[in-house]
């Protein structure tokens, strides 16, 4: 999922009020808001419909996909529609909608650009900033910049370092280090790379054949690219192929990252992993305790309780035993990012409470608390960096 | 089902008592001859049909505990039955022999059941090494057993010889199951789990109880109050077996 351009649009005028290129530009923004209000306009008219029916146009390449204010239009190009970025889209033009709200009945100057672009900067780059993000210079990159933090931030860290390395450097709060990152990627003055962690959960694309000699790549990596299922966490995977040098097999998934021959998986699917994998505990250590039968019909019933206000609950169930079984609708929502993480884990934490809530019941809550403590463990030991997503804290029964 | 269990349970200990009370042996002996065999037979069959339709998962170390208990009261059952048919050799040691023999298979499969219960619960609960746990599950048992031989020839060197040392493993490893299962109730006593399970602990304490007066004092396993007091067992037994039912489909 790559952003490539923002545009906020007035409806009623077609006239683009905010325009961002996050890559090189694509499309003259008057022409596309022309294009766009035209287009969403006659979907109107077509469909006799209130409210906008239109949700995307798609191209070649990309796709723009179009969200609705009370009086603006935001239009995103894409090369994938996810509902997560719908969402951001629909923030920033409430957020746009309120902080320029009197242009929509006077044309002024309101220094619409540079007001709004610390909350584009929140929404789409400041997300991709974490401790271990790799900066790149770009040679010339003072022609890129004149925020004097920014420049200040880049004439004194070296050409390639993480984030982290860089507050390091400079004896700066990593926080800080980071917005000062999204700062100087937003102005196009470095660009970034996101190293792998152990964690993180990468699926093989068919580019590179596990046989194949890879340059930069060595044999055990190479190895290991039949186990990067879209499941399967790096540390795990790592595990099964026994790597001598996970620093080293980490830097290398990166690469092939790079080169496409591996993907990292949706925010939402690696929250489904995660709980897949923390629910799967904690049914293995019940089902040893109660038996199979009681610590399935009790994940049953848990799920027929949530189940209408939670209706994706209905693709969580068992295979044989209690080996958890997300169905393939639900994996392929979160492939598309149809689901949102939020949704997935809201949900999921709902089951565990339901779950461990009737557990307490038939065995007390000291034992229940105690399963929760170990399959915490073994997640955390499984997912160093993510597992602390997991509130854990408010499955505990009392 | 349980208070049919309950019903028949009170309703053997009033008879058999009433019996007691008016010294009316042959009635009390022919009690005791049937109710305890019969007990433990029909307790047996409920649990196989319980526990035994499914598919066996060896995994599954609670229902797997269950069947094993099943299995045992069949066994036991059989046991009741060669003590009352071999009551004419009371005393020899070849009866002694026979009697504690017949009865060691059900004993080891209720300790295979409820030793690998609490195996596989401590490994979730981790409250103890798995290897120490092993360790103490097998040193303490066969030391508790020679000392306890020991102590009774020692106190009571009348006894045979025999009788004793073929009696000592029997009280040993009741006396440990009991503990077993009383550890797990104690772990569990807040959920519905410590019902079942607190029954088979009351079953298996009285069992240990009679085998303990055995092989102490020498209390014959055919006394008929004894087998009143088993027959009791073997229906509280079969109430936990009911009660475990009611976990599964909880």
């Amino acid at each position: 999922m790559q952003i490539e351009s923002l545009y906020i649009i007035r409806r009623d005028t077609g006239v683009c009020m905010y325009h961002h290129d996050f890559a090189e530009p694509e499309f003259d923004p008057d022409l596309l808001s022309s294009f766009l209000v035209a287009m969403t306009s006659f979907f109107d008219e077509a469909t006799r419909s209130v409210t906008s029916r239109a949700r995307a146009f798609e191209g070649t390449n990309n796709r723009i996909i179009v969200e609705f204010g009370e009086w603006t239009l935001g239009a995103i190009s894409i090369t994938e529609d996810t509902e997560i970025i719908r969402e951001k889209l629909k923030r920033l033009i409430y957020a746009f909608e309120d902080q320029f709200g009197l242009l929509r009945w006077v044309d002024l100057d309101l220094a619409v650009y540079t007001r709004f672009e610390r909350n584009v900067i929140e929404e789409f780059v400041r997300g991709q900033i974490v401790p271990q993000t790799t900066m790149y210079i770009r040679r010339d990159w003072e022609f890129y910049t004149q925020k004097a933090d920014v420049v200040s931030f880049l004439k004194l860290i070296p050409e390639i370092c993480t984030v982290e390395e860089a507050a390091m450097f400079l004896e700066v709060p990593v926080e800080l280090a980071m917005n000062l990152a999204a700062e100087a990627f937003w102005e196009k003055a470095v660009t970034i790379s996101q190293s792998a962690m152990p964690d993180d959960i990468y699926q093989a694309t068919t580019l590179i054949h596990p046989t194949e000699t890879v340059d930069g790549i060595s044999e055990d990596t190479a190895k290991v690219l039949p186990e990067l299922d879209g499941e399967t966490p790096l540390s795990i995977a790592a595990e099964r192929v026994k790597t001598s040098d996970l620093k080293q097999f980490l830097d290398e998934i990166a690469v092939l990252a790079q080169r496409k021959a591996v993907e990292l998986v949706s925010p939402a699917q690696a929250t489904t992993v995660l709980y897949t994998a923390a629910l799967q505990e904690t049914l293995n250590r019940c089902a040893k305790i109660l038996g199979i039968k009681p610590a399935r019909s009790m994940f049953f019933s848990s799920k027929e309780k949530l189940i209408t206000e939670l209706p994706w609950l209905a693709f969580v169930g068992l295979e044989e035993g209690v080996d958890v079984e997300i169905k393939t609708s639900l994996v392929s929502a979160t492939v598309k990012g149809s689901i949102t993480p939020e949704t997935l884990s809201g949900g999921f934490r709902e089951l565990f409470q339901e779950y461990t809530r009737r557990m307490s019941t038939l065995m007390g809550s000291n034992p229940v608390n105690t399963i929760l403590t170990g399959a915490r463990t073994y997640i955390e030991r499984q997912f160093p960096s993510t597992a602390f997503d997991i509130h854990w804290e408010t499955f505990q029964v009392s | 089902m349980t208070f049919a269990f309950l019903f028949s349970a009170i309703v053997i200990l009033v008879l058999g008592s009433i019996a007691w009370i008016y010294d009316e042996q042959p009635a009390l002996a022919a009690l005791g001859l049937s109710s305890a065999p019969l007990s433990a037979l029909i307790m047996g069959f409920i649990g196989l049909v319980i526990f035994g339709r499914e598919d066996f998962r060896r995994e599954d170390r609670f229902h797997l505990m269950n069947l094993f208990f099943s299995l045992g009261l069949v066994l036991y059952a059989i046991s009741e039955v060669a003590a009352s048919l071999l009551a004419s050799q009371e005393g020899s040691e070849a009866y002694l022999f026979t009697v504690s023999l017949i009865q060691m298979p059900g004993l080891i499969l209720w300790a295979m059941g409820v030793l690998g219960y609490l195996r596989a619960s401590n490994s979730v609960l981790e409250t103890t090494d798995d290897r120490r746990l092993v360790g103490t599950m097998i040193v303490v048992p066969t030391a508790a057993m020679l000392i306890l031989a020991t102590l009774v020839l020692l106190l009571n060197p009348a006894r045979s010889p025999l009788e004793v040392l073929t009696t000592s493993p029997l009280a040993i490893g009741m006396g440990v199951i009991a503990l077993a299962l009383g550890y797990v109730v104690i772990v569990f006593r807040g959920g519905r789990l410590a019902r079942p399970i607190g029954l088979a602990f009351i079953a298996i304490l009285i069992l240990t109880m009679q085998i303990v007066l055995w092989c102490c004092v020498g209390l014959s396993p055919i006394e008929p109050l004894g087998q009143l007091v088993r027959t009791e067992a073997y229906i509280i037994l079969g109430m936990a077996l009911t009660s475990a039912k009611a976990i599964e489909v909880a």
